[in-house]
């Protein structure tokens, strides 16, 4: 017997925008389902940058977006402070960059309201020790760094908390339709491979690079175009304030910190499909070789991870892909007789709010809902379970460590047993089973330098301590988890990293045999 | 006459000058002792019979202690001292000292000879000691630091001196050139005064006795064959010839036209009162001066060594004559074991030369300033009583005795120690209300010291501990871990992994890092070559500055 | 001693003794298997020999011996027998140790190192099949199995045959040694015994996140062993077999085992886990004494660089922290390991081996070097780079020819060898680090006196 939720919106997708339709939604008082076939974040919005921008990036090319960024920015600043670090931004050419573009991006950043300020070399260095001695010019913007999880996790917990449901790993097969449009949502639990159904009054696709797929299970074709970036997490902080390069925009362009690491990108990678993407061998050396140019520590420190995203583009058949509006497409497919779907992909990060309010003000608007947003005043709570995603997170419950009782699950990241278990009976209040991937996407274990070598098998010996995990679904997990971490590890593997995932591969194939569990 | 009187004087002033010295040293001790007790009592609480005499003397006589610390510095002093010695007794107090040659006079070749030789011993000793200041050794300039009242007044003890033996040099000179000195003799122990003959003694002595006569020598008529005999007759039982006192002959030689113009208003006189003053300073100020370790080295080498089996509740009469026996050699922070710890935490209170100082200082005057107060504690809770110090002292201060009632003091005082403060503090308080950078108290600076060395700099260097992968085998080694198994917070490696996360602060507040014994077995096993046991000892320095900051704080009034 | 270390004087004398320079017939660069393998053949055959590295490495190692478990890389099943498929092998790598060597010389290097360790007080245990060459099967903590050659008299009572083993299996875990589930080697392992029965003792004094080596240590304390008796006293009867983490001491763990066994008269097993392995960091005391017993000198905490040749002898650098020496060497064994060891390092775009910047087989580029997936199930193409050698195994140059005459390469900075798959590490740096030596020393005339 299939299960049918009824509801007055679904929204598919939960990354940055979806959570935050979400939370503008519940708060005008509509009820809301969002369902996601991977977990929060999975998306683009799990494989950014983490930047919140000044808007400075985009002067030359898209004043508007550059002021939207701006204002968005600041109305984020206001809201979660909690999930974001004031580092301030530095703009930085280096001998070679084209001087033209140097000379006029003061006057352009006026134009757009952008407050941009000159710096002497001294004062540059002082603000970032790292940057390259023979650096040209320094601008100082207000750029900051955004932690997009615990984002999406407060966003989502406070739409919960008023009312909204949240439901992961569950798949939209296909749409019902009927004469007004969507009847019926088929969604199916990639894990269960149980069915239901979910009947709302509005369909909000906020699937990023897969609304083409969702539109077409209702007929309609957005030509989507996909553009890979990659981008390298390094072992320590190299720099406290963001640095870009200040040229037009190319690959290895921008430093962002994230908490005590620094993040270099990005590539653009045209690609096929959005799925089973990593990043490459070949990206990851452009990407070190420009960065090291404005940061020469890039060129010898040892990176962590790497990670790619696919940017959501509608596409515009022609031009460069960064190029391609990265202003979002609000797609109201009333226009093509469907009133009763709505999709909303591309843009940014840092105006993930503003699009949800667009968004939701389209969907208020049919549903005849008269509510204002409220999501640009009201600030947004913090939630615990979105601390354990910060690097470093146990260390601010407590002097010293946490509870002596309470076992080091990952040492380097200090992801403690009490939070494995948090995490675990959070995925089992929303019906899923709590495997190593779930508690790995929710905290930090296995993201740091060790890259899992240990962490992955002692946080597996704990959930079967527990309970959570029985027979032998625990080397299945393990597997999976492994592979997964692997992604991001395997391009850039050398030096150190590479050390680290000769123990690694020491310990799980030459003392544990798990090549031969693998499926 | 008026030379013994006033030199009975002056020697009776000094004398009361070191009474008053000695007694205010016993009652420095009054800062050191519970009670009060008497100073009677404390000055024969010394037990006289189980003092070390050997030592005393053969340290006292040899100089013994300063001969195995450094031998060049020992040949140096050993003139000075050797030649100054003799000076004293067969020179300055030749009026008593004399009457044992019955054939004595100042004036005859064996004595003259050999006051040069001691004078030139003095000067020799006095030049490499100022050649050494003027250059600034190693230690003098580099490594510690020497405040401007040591060097000055140390300077000046050996600038008194060299002008002592350089006046009676030229006094010396000037008395042999001095042409009214021979007619005053001629006066009083010839018969030839006003004779014609005198002219034969005359030039017999301007030729062999080099003195310089305005008129000069009639050319003619001058039979120096009676000079000779005149000069037998009359001169040579206390004058022999000038050529044995070869730094003064030649001095009168060559200055001979000078001795001449001065000889006008008698510069011989003059400087004589000089180099007598001179000396009558060195008497008169000698309790308080430099020269005061004369004294004092020989008592504080009576002084038997502390053991661990025998601890000294209080500190005797001779450990407080100890405490001024200290002549700022530096050798002791030459070699004191914990001199890293100074260059990463830049408190020069680690280092015993300054430590002794500070120590005599503030308990002479008997106030304490917090911050000095602080300062003092965490240098000495530094020290390790590894007795480096103590064993190459040259003045043979029992250094570790000094330390461990400097220690005991300042627990009565009620200075908190910097361990207690670090393992009790609360976390917001150790990390300063949840900001991550320590408050900086001037005094007590953060930073690589100006000889950073090989210890400092490791925490801020990714590149030292980036390559860790957190295999714990330095934890699994650690002796301290496995001991305070279940007390001990957190790992070497957990300590690694602090540092990545940017938690300087933190990690230098752990049990960890205090209780560490720079065994060096995770060093030793690190697999991928990090500085372990480096990385913890940079950190506990670190802490003894934020846990000085915080006593400084609470002595100066309040919690924060 | 609770805490395992080198003898009190043993590394740090030799280093401080010879500071104006250090001779010796042969000196081995590396302290992992190979090397400490090659130190005590030469120094067994009376040479001179200086071993210098870093002996942690063993601390890394299962204890567990391997001869050759998985062939070719990415089969599923364990082998039963390596020799069977050595032909194979042979036709596949031939520049492989065990193509250049031989079964019978691997052999010889197994019952070389058995009898070494035994008599330094840790013995291995063979399977103990009469005629065929076999692989033994032991438990993990991780709820797997994993084939063994030679496996550490501590665990042999666990290995399985076919598979398995008809008998009721309580496991047992230590309250406080993270990583080590009982439920969990129980629940894998179900499938393979009769019944598996798990258990979780908690030992006074023994926090939560004991590091292995110092729960290990704590294990020798007889009050310990009587209150992990007490408990399993109650459950023993229940069982045929206990199987128990390997932290069952440091030094004497046979004694230990042997002692606790008879107690609650039930056989028991230690079952390995990850660094810091126990066993491997007995291995590495064993090896430490068994060096130190035969006069050869081993300098820990060492780095080992700018090596020139005379024409004669090697002269090479050995730096400690501040200091350096000079060695001189008429032989050189490089056995220092791969990317983890430094024997090999990898930049961004090539390998190179930093001691004697030999040539590396390698792939073409990076991009070759890894698959896309940990698992897969060939095994990454990085894993079988390293040094090529001849039949003596003395590495070769771009032209197919050695290097030098007596500069000989062992162990896993060898080419060809997926030591991780094939679960060939150890039977790898034994029969190399042993032809090596005994290549040197038939080069030199052989026996004393070289």
């Amino acid at each position: 017997m299939k299960k049918t939720i009824e509801t007055q919106v679904l929204i598919i997708g939960g990354g940055a925008t979806g959570t935050g339709l979400a939370r503008d939604l519940s708060l005008r008082g509509i009820d809301v389902v969002l369902v996601e076939k991977g977990d929060l974040n999975d998306g683009a919005s799990g494989a950014n940058h983490g930047l919140l921008h000044s808007g400075a990036r985009y002067v030359y090319s898209d004043v508007e977006a550059a002021m939207e960024c701006r204002s968005e920015g600041m109305i984020l600043k206001q809201i979660c402070p909690q999930c974001i670090e004031e580092t301030s931004g530095l703009f930085v050419a280096v001998p070679g960059d084209d001087e033209a573009y140097i000379a006029d991006f003061p006057e352009m950043c006026r134009k757009a309201k952008i407050p941009c300020r000159k710096l002497d070399m001294d004062a540059a260095l002082e603000k970032a020790p790292c940057l390259a001695p023979d650096a040209i010019a320094v601008y100082e913007v207000p750029d900051a760094a955004i932690d997009p999880f615990k984002l999406a996790i407060e966003n989502m917990t406070q739409a919960r908390g008023l009312g909204a449901q949240y439901i992961s790993h569950s798949q939209v097969l296909g749409f019902k339709m009927d004469k007004s449009g969507i009847g019926l949502a088929r969604i199916k639990d990639t894990r269960t491979r149980d069915e239901f159904s979910i009947r709302a009054q509005i369909y909000v696709s906020a699937s990023g690079a897969w609304a083409g797929g969702v539109a077409a299970m209702a007929g309609i074709d957005i030509p989507m175009v996909f553009s890979k970036g990659s981008l390298l997490v390094t072992g320590q902080r190299l720099a406290k304030p963001v640095i870009n390069r200040l040229r037009k925009a190319s690959d290895g362009d921008i430093l962002v910190p994230g908490g005590i690491v620094s993040i270099i990108g990005t590539t653009s990678v045209r690609v096929d499909c959005p799925d089973r993407i990593f990043p490459t061998v070949g990206e990851v050396d452009l990407i070190i070789n420009q960065g090291r140019q404005m940061v020469p520590d890039l060129g010898v420190r040892r990176y962590i991870r790497a990670y790619c995203g696919v940017r959501p583009l509608v596409s515009s058949k022609d031009g460069d892909d960064r190029t391609v509006t990265r202003g979002f497409a609000l797609l109201d497919h009333g226009e093509e007789g469907i009133h009763n779907f709505i999709t909303i992909t591309s843009g940014k990060l840092t105006t993930y709010r503003l699009m949800a309010e667009k968004t939701a003000d389209l969907v208020c608007g049919k549903l005849k809902v008269s509510e204002p947003c409220k999501t640009g005043k009201l600030p947004l709570p913090m939630a615990e379970t979105g601390d354990w995603t910060a690097p470093g997170a146990s260390l601010r419950h407590g002097f010293r460590l946490p509870d002596r009782n309470d076992k080091m699950i990952c040492e380097c990241e200090m992801v403690p047993a009490s939070a494995i278990d948090a995490i675990a009976a959070d995925v089992c209040r929303h019906r899923g089973r709590p495997d190593l991937l779930s508690i790995g996407l929710r905290s930090r274990m296995g993201k740091g330098p060790c890259q899992g070598s240990t962490c992955s098998a002692r946080a597996l010996a704990h959930l079967y301590d527990t309970g959570e995990i029985r027979g032998r679904d625990g080397i299945r997990d393990l597997t999976r988890f492994l592979n997964e971490r692997w992604k991001g590890e395997h391009s850039l593997l050398w030096g150190d990293s590479l050390a680290q995932s000769s123990l690694k591969e020491m310990i799980h194939c030459g003392l544990f045999c798990l090549e031969m569990e693998d499926e | 006459m008026a030379y013994k009187i006033i030199l009975v004087t002056v020697c009776c002033m000094s004398l009361i000058g070191l009474i008053f010295r000695l007694v205010s040293i016993v009652r420095l001790g009054r800062v050191f002792e519970r009670d009060r007790t008497s100073l009677v009592r404390r000055i024969f609480s010394c037990r006289i019979f189980f003092l070390d005499y050997g030592n005393a003397i053969v340290n006292t006589l040899f100089q013994a202690r300063l001969f195995r610390a450094g031998k060049l510095r020992w040949l140096a002093h050993t003139l000075m001292l050797s030649g100054f010695a003799w000076l004293v007794f067969i020179h300055a107090l030749d009026d008593w000292t004399g009457a044992y040659w019955d054939w004595y006079q100042p004036g005859i070749a064996p004595f003259r000879m050999m006051r040069n030789l001691a004078g030139a011993m003095v000067l020799a000793g006095c030049a490499a000691f100022l050649a050494r200041r003027l250059k600034g050794s190693r230690i003098n300039r580099e490594r510690l630091r020497r405040g401007l009242r040591f060097r000055v007044r140390g300077t000046l003890s050996i600038l008194v001196i060299l002008g002592l033996i350089c006046t009676g040099f030229m006094t010396e000179a000037l008395n042999i050139m001095s042409e009214a000195q021979f007619n005053e003799m001629v006066e009083e122990y010839s018969g030839l005064a006003g004779e014609p003959e005198l002219v034969h003694l005359k030039a017999y002595w301007a030729l062999n006795y080099d003195v310089a006569f305005a008129d000069g020598i009639p050319g003619q008529g001058i039979d120096l064959d009676e000079g000779e005999v005149f000069n037998q007759e009359n001169c040579l039982e206390c004058h022999t010839r000038p050529v044995t006192a070869f730094v003064s002959a030649p001095l009168a030689r060559l200055g001979a036209p000078i001795g001449l113009w001065t000889a006008q208003f008698r510069l011989d006189r003059i400087l004589y009162w000089v180099h007598l003053s001179l000396a009558l300073t060195l008497v008169l100020f000698l309790p308080f001066s430099r020269m005061f370790h004369l004294l004092a080295i020989p008592l504080a080498s009576l002084q038997r060594r502390m053991t661990p089996e025998k601890v000294q509740p209080d500190m005797g009469v001779l450990d407080l004559a100890g405490l001024s026996a200290c002549t700022h050699c530096g050798f002791c922070s030459q070699v004191c074991s914990v001199y890293p710890d100074y260059q990463v935490s830049e408190n020069p209170q680690v280092l015993p030369h300054v430590k002794i100082e500070t120590l005599k200082r503030l308990a002479g005057i008997g106030v304490w300033d917090p911050a000095t107060l602080i300062r003092l504690r965490s240098g000495n809770d530094d020290c390790t009583r590894c007795g480096l110090c103590a064993d190459i002292c040259p003045s043979g201060i029992d250094l570790v005795r000094l330390w461990t009632a400097a220690g005991r003091l300042m627990d009565r005082l009620g200075c908190p120690d910097n361990y207690t403060t670090a393992m009790d503090a609360s976390f917001s308080r150790w990390m300063g209300k949840g900001e991550s950078d320590f408050i900086t108290v001037p005094g007590v600076p953060r930073g690589a010291a100006a000889d950073a060395g090989p210890l400092s700099g490791l925490i801020s260097d990714a590149d030292a501990f980036e390559h860790c992968v957190q295999c714990t085998l330095c934890t699994n080694t650690c002796p301290v871990a496995a001991h305070d198994l279940v007390e001990n917070d957190l790992g070497p490696h957990q300590v690694m992994n602090l540092l990545r996360l940017g938690e300087q602060d933190m990690a230098s507040g752990s049990r960890m890092v205090w209780h560490c014994l720079t065994c060096y077995a995770c060093q030793e096993i690190c697999p991928q070559s990090i500085r372990v046991a480096d990385i913890l000892l940079e950190l506990r320095c670190r802490g003894q500055s934020r846990a000085a900051e915080l006593n400084l704080a609470r002595l100066r009034g309040g919690d924060q | 001693m609770n805490n395992s270390h080198v003898q009190p004087g043993f590394t740090s004398s030799c280093a401080q003794q010879n500071m104006e320079g250090i001779h010796c017939d042969l000196l081995v660069i590396g302290a992992g298997m190979a090397g400490m393998v090659a130190g005590a053949r030469a120094a067994v055959n009376g040479l001179d020999v200086v071993v210098a590295g870093n002996p942690s490495s063993l601390v890394f190692s299962s204890g567990i011996m391997d001869y050759l478990g998985v062939y070719p890389a990415g089969s599923k099943a364990f082998l039963d027998d390596p020799e069977e498929v050595l032909d194979r092998l042979a036709r596949d790598f031939p520049n492989h140790a065990y193509a250049l060597a031989g079964h019978d010389k691997i052999l010889d290097g197994f019952g070389f190192v058995k009898t070494m360790l035994e008599d330094a007080g840790l013995p291995y245990t063979q399977h103990s099949g009469a005629a065929i060459v076999k692989n033994m099967v032991v438990a993990t903590a991780m709820g797997t199995i994993r084939p063994g050659f030679m496996v550490p008299e501590t665990m042999a009572a666990g290995a399985l045959e076919n598979g398995e083993q008809k008998t009721t299996l309580l496991v047992v875990s230590i309250k406080g040694l993270n990583g080590f589930s009982a439920a969990q080697v129980a629940q894998g392992l179900a499938s393979r015994f009769a019944r598996t029965i798990p258990l979780e003792v908690e030992l006074p004094g023994i926090p939560t996140g004991v590091p292995p080596q110092i729960l290990a240590g704590r294990l020798e304390d007889v009050k310990i062993q009587d209150a992990l008796i007490s408990q399993l006293l109650s459950h023993a009867p229940k069982a045929d077999i206990i199987g128990l983490p390997a932290v069952c001491g440091i030094e004497d763990s046979p004694g230990i085992m042997a002692g606790l066994a008879a107690r609650v008269n039930r056989p028991l097993f230690e079952i390995p886990g990850p660094s810091p392995s126990i066993p491997g960091l007995r291995l590495k005391n064993a090896f430490e004494n068994v060096l130190a017993g035969t006069g050869a000198r081993l300098l820990s905490n060492i780095r080992i660089k700018a090596p020139v040749f005379d024409g004669k002898r090697f002269t090479l650098t050995a730096e400690f922290d501040t200091e350096s020496v000079q060695i001189r060497a008429k032989g050189v064994v490089l056995a220092t390991g791969r990317f983890f060891g430094k024997g090999l390092h990898a930049r961004r775009e090539r390998i190179v081996e930093p001691v004697f910047h030999l040539d590396v087989a390698q792939p073409t580029g990076r991009h070759l070097w890894h698959d896309n997936r940990f698992f897969t199930p060939k095994g990454h193409a990085i894993n079988r780079a390293g040094i090529e050698t001849d039949g003596l195994f003395r590495p070769l140059d771009e032209r197919g020819r050695p290097v030098y005459t007596h500069l000989y390469a062992a162990g896993s900075i060898l080419a060809h060898n997926d030591w991780a798959r094939l679960k060939s590490g150890s039977g790898t740096a034994i029969v190399s680090a042993c032809s090596a030596v005994d290549a040197f020393i038939e080069a030199r005339g052989g026996g004393d006196g070289i």
